[in-house]
């Protein structure tokens, strides 16, 4: 039955139907063929949304829309330029940090993209060409997912079960998310050195780095509440993403007062329906799951990749193999929900430190994120700046280079993922 | 708010203008209960921090109210042709045999839809009496969700079989 729901479910997708209705339609087709009662279809699928911890999802990408529209990202921009302006390759540093400051309201890569395209290209592209100043953004946005909070976690470990928390993996996501930031960084030093770029930017003062730090302290005073509090005990994910949703709106209408009143319907709708797409996902996925398990699927992979290998480092680069196949293909929220079911339970098989797998899972498919042909932060950027899709790639593969550094990095020395979350407790 | 979130298709026939009430319907909707949503569960914590007193209902009130988010929001998402799909093979194809494609995966969108808006209804049969653990609601009303998200879904896929609009799945929730 399983390969029956696989192969079918292959054939309709490509048909060009949204995965979620194909994933439905080979499932129903299965159902029907086995003699089980329809009404599983609509029990699963409830039951995978009927979930507190998944509310985090739209609040945080509330939260993180509202930000923006509250003007953080020029507060963001001020300070890193009084930081880092005055270097070689220093607007590129401000994009970065600028990138990682929005990372830590932000959980999402494609809103991120989206605002810094629109706000940074121009004054890259004065300095730099085209094609280097937008993947500068698309790298910077891809920064989104990996600190925490992240979107992608948060339905990572929903769809991993009880063995990894959202808290955990939001700190497995803070080392290796600070070492790809000043890899960036570093990255952008020696090219733009290699290409001749000049040097701008103000002179660095402490005045006006106090300054600004002041300016924005209220923005980089929301995750120290809001992770804090997470990781503290204090309050859950989906509680911590619902109070910066109200941090969020009281800073955009009484401190920065961009935000208006008419901006509301618009941001809500656009949350719920990116929700829609992610929750259609997970619900028609659970019907599937639920076939699979039936037919003891997970089980019978396990039993195949055991006899293949019984090193947990090689079922590691099988699986990131997979996944940069995967990733090249799939949207990346696909990918969790069909594979973290089937390839979690055997990670823990293997005795691999959930989080370590977690955290190599997310980040093999926030790769995916910046590399052709299902690179959304990269349509995002081309959509928004209008560049050549050709031109952006051309450029972006140094910072792809960097990411996948960082992840064998990872792969090979577990520590840095799970150092900070295990002394914490996690 | 009208213009929350343009229409991709013809207002200006009949059936248009009825696809378009029924997704101005659920705008509304979703706005509403998205409020609630977060009103609910910032609520929970301020209680607790601030009154030392814990809303007991609040947790499940929220998720009645996410999953009925989730639920109106999916044929929102299909009106607007953001669900996530693979056009890589379909593109290959010359528009009218795109358009044809496009009209037999949009049919059997509807029927799947449908399908599972009618097993809906035996299942809020089955729960109706069966109340909620903190709310004086019947449980039912999770599957009312389903049952109405997935019959407006199937309504927007009739349109689509009808009219043969093409829609780039271009959706991304990352």
């Amino acid at each position: 039955m399983s390969t029956l729901v696989v192969i079918g479910f292959m054939l309709i997708a490509l048909m060009g139907l949204p995965i979620a209705f194909a994933m439905g339609l080979s499932s129903i087709v299965a159902i029907w063929l086995s003699g089980i009662d329809i009404s599983i279809i609509p029990q699963r699928m409830m039951y995978s949304v009927n979930s507190f911890p998944l509310m985090a999802i739209p609040f945080f990408m509330l939260s993180g829309e509202l930000m923006i529209k509250a003007g953080i990202i020029e507060r963001l921009i001020s300070f890193a330029n009084a930081l880092v302006g005055r270097v070689r390759g220093g607007l590129a540093h401000v994009t970065m940090l600028s990138g990682a400051g929005l990372a830590t309201v932000s959980g999402t890569a494609v809103s991120d993209a989206s605002a810094l395209s629109a706000i940074l290209v121009p004054s890259l592209s004065k300095i730099y060409d085209k094609g280097f100043a937008t993947a500068i953004v698309a790298a910077a946005a891809n920064l989104g997912p990996i600190i925490p909070p992240s979107a992608a976690m948060i339905v990572y470990a929903f769809m991993a079960g009880p063995s990894v928390s959202v808290g955990g993996m939001f700190m497995a996501g803070v080392v290796p998310g600070i070492l790809i930031t000043i890899g960036f960084m570093l990255l952008c030093s020696w090219i733009t050195k290699k290409r001749g770029w000049e040097t701008t930017g103000e002179p660095f003062q402490f005045k006006r780095l106090f300054i600004e730090l002041r300016r924005s302290a209220i923005v980089l005073f929301m995750p120290i509440i809001i992770i804090g509090g997470i990781i503290g005990g204090a309050f859950t994910a989906t509680e911590g993403s619902a109070i910066s949703v109200i941090y969020a709106l009281i800073l955009g209408f009484f401190i920065t007062r961009t935000l208006k009143i008419s901006d509301l319907p618009r941001i809500l709708v656009r949350a719920a329906i990116t929700t829609a797409v992610v929750g259609a996902l997970i619900a028609f996925a659970s019907v599937i799951t639920y076939l699979m398990t039936v037919d003891l699927m997970p089980q019978k992979l396990s039993a195949l990749l055991f006899a293949l290998t019984k090193d947990p480092l090689v079922y590691l680069i099988l699986v990131a193999l997979l996944l940069f196949v995967v990733g090249m293909f799939l949207e990346s929220n696909s990918a969790y929900i069909m594979l973290v079911p089937l390839l979690h339970p055997i990670a823990l098989q293997y005795g691999i430190d959930p989080l370590h797998f977690g955290f190599l899972f997310v980040l093999n498919l926030v790769i995916g994120m910046l590399t052709p042909p299902v690179g959304v932060v990269l349509f995002v950027v081309c959509g928004v700046t209008g560049i050549r899709m050709r031109e952006l790639v051309a450029n972006i593969w140094p910072f792809v280079a960097l990411m996948y550094a960082v992840l064998f990095l990872c792969m090979f020395f577990p520590a840095i993922v799970t150092t900070l979350p295990r002394s914490m407790g996690y | 708010m009208m213009n929350s979130i343009p229409a991709t298709y013809d207002t200006t026939t009949p059936l248009g203008k009825c696809f378009r009430g029924l997704d101005l319907f659920l705008i509304w909707a979703l706005v509403l209960i998205f409020i609630f949503m977060v009103g609910i569960v910032s609520a929970q914590v301020v209680m607790r921090y601030g009154f030392n007193v814990s809303i007991d209902w609040a947790e499940e009130s929220g998720r009645l109210a996410f999953v009925w988010v989730v639920f109106l929001a999916i044929p929102l998402a299909a009106s607007q042709g953001a669900h996530i799909g693979i056009n890589l093979f379909v593109d290959k194809f010359s528009p009218e045999h795109q358009r044809l494609i496009q009209r037999v995966s949009a049919a059997l969108c509807a029927a799947l839809s449908f399908a599972i808006a009618w097993s809906c209804i035996e299942l809020c049969k089955d729960q109706w009496d069966e109340q909620m653990a903190t709310i004086d609601v019947s449980v039912a009303y999770f599957f009312v969700a389903v049952g109405i998200g997935m019959l407006c879904t199937g309504l927007h896929m009739v349109r689509i079989t009808i009219t043969g609009e093409m829609h780039k799945q271009s959706g991304d929730a990352e």
